[in-house]
């Protein structure tokens, strides 16, 4: 668990993004799904019982919400929940000039801890001082610094360290490139109160979890068409006979191929580019 | 033996309870929680703790914030050792999402988490 005894943040919510004060009138976040939330906003009227007994119990759904949730996460690229991450990022020069312009692997950021220059042996060779970094852009990812206060002189109480860093930063600038020079530590997720999240959100998830549950329902329809003469003395069924899991099987198939698709976008970079 | 916990609620007495898959309650109201231990190996049959032994359960409501985790003690009902309660008050405000449990009897303590075993509504949900 992280500390969050020094932080920064915009102090607006996270969704809507920027909003500073709500009026109430309308609901826009809620807790996480819950299986009789599924059940009642896209199972109604549809029966979740299996002919051969089996059904889907409040906890499988539970676990399918879980599933659905975790979906979303990789679908969205981007943690629901309000989560701690700490990244290096490479030193660019002309970022650097750019009021230094870090962009953060998740987003939206929720909270800075800390921004700083550590060494390879983490070591702290200089932390920023939180009045230094402009937070308006945090729902983007985007950490910048933005030293007015110091530059002007109106800084107040500031250490030697924290006015000296100036002229650290000036000498380091003169380097081009540096592929791991600074930390951050922060926060990111969907909603600023934990276990809360947007309403599109939960959605998202409801129809992610729904779509896998009558996947899995539809596969056990055993027949295609059933007649019966008026005399009832003949009957005729037909059915897909040994293709009666392809469809569930197509489905599972698109399924697997979009996550291997999303996990290796996730733990694989497809491409770099440099100005060294 | 997997020891979870079932969530309680309408409890009137150790007969007159519902099952639930979570708790719904309200932020900034005071709260007692029920559960019910069970072991998870044996079908969901109910666990008496400290039948020889002392027991202690701490509930813990976690969050990535070291400030809003809240661990409380869980009180065992007398006339059944499987049933607990964990009382919260209005300055209490935990989040939705999974509880972690932590049962100790004698010196052994066995931890576990319940997914999503409580949901916090609150009364301005017009941003988050």
């Amino acid at each position: 668990m992280a500390d969050f005894l020094t932080t920064k943040n915009f102090g607006t919510a996270i969704y809507p993004i920027h909003a500073n004060e709500t009026s109430g009138l309308l609901k826009r976040c809620e807790p996480f799904l819950t299986p009789e939330q599924l059940k009642s906003r896209f199972f109604k009227g549809i029966s979740l019982q299996f002919k051969n007994g089996d059904k889907f119990t409040d906890s499988d759904l539970k676990d399918r919400i879980n599933l659905a949730m975790n979906e979303a996460e990789i679908l969205l690229g981007c943690v629901i929940t309000r989560e701690a991450f700490k990244e290096k990022i490479f030193f660019d020069q002309s970022l650097y000039k750019a009021f230094v312009h870090i962009q953060s692997e998740h987003r939206p950021i929720i909270s800075l801890e800390q921004l700083a220059v550590v060494s390879s042996d983490n070591n702290t060779v200089f932390e920023l001082p939180s009045a230094w970094i402009e937070a308006s852009n945090f729902s983007k990812g985007l950490v910048n610094v933005v030293p007015l206060l110091a530059a002007f002189g109106g800084a107040q109480g500031g250490s030697a360290g924290m006015m000296g860093g100036i002229a650290f930063l000036a000498v380091l600038g003169q380097s081009s490139f540096v592929p791991a020079f600074w930390q951050i530590s922060y926060t990111s997720g969907l909603s600023n109160k934990e276990g809360n999240v947007p309403v599109p959100v939960n959605e998202l998830i409801g129809c992610v979890a729904a779509i896998a549950v009558l996947s899995e329902i539809a596969a056990t329809h055993l027949y295609n068409s059933q007649s019966q003469s008026q005399d009832c003395i003949s009957q005729s069924s037909s059915g897909p006979g040994p293709n009666i899991y392809n469809k569930r099987i197509e489905d599972l198939t698109t399924k697997r191929d979009e996550i291997v698709r999303k996990l290796k976008s996730i733990f694989s970079s497809r491409w770099f580019v440099g100005n060294f | 033996m997997r020891l979870s916990a079932k969530a309680l609620i309408n409890y009137g007495s150790v007969n007159q309870f519902d099952y639930a898959n979570q708790w719904i309650i309200r932020a900034n109201e005071p709260n007692t929680l029920y559960f019910q231990l069970v072991d998870l190996d044996q079908d969901e049959l109910r666990y008496m703790a400290g039948i020889s032994l002392a027991a202690g359960v701490v509930v813990t409501f976690p969050s990535v914030d070291d400030a809003q985790v809240i661990a409380a003690n869980a009180v065992q009902e007398t006339n059944d050792k499987s049933i607990w309660k964990v009382v919260l008050s209005s300055i209490q405000k935990p989040n939705s999402g999974s509880v972690v449990f932590a049962l100790t009897e004698g010196t052994v303590t066995r931890k576990f988490s319940v997914l999503n075993l409580i949901s916090v509504e609150y009364l301005n949900e017009g941003s988050c």
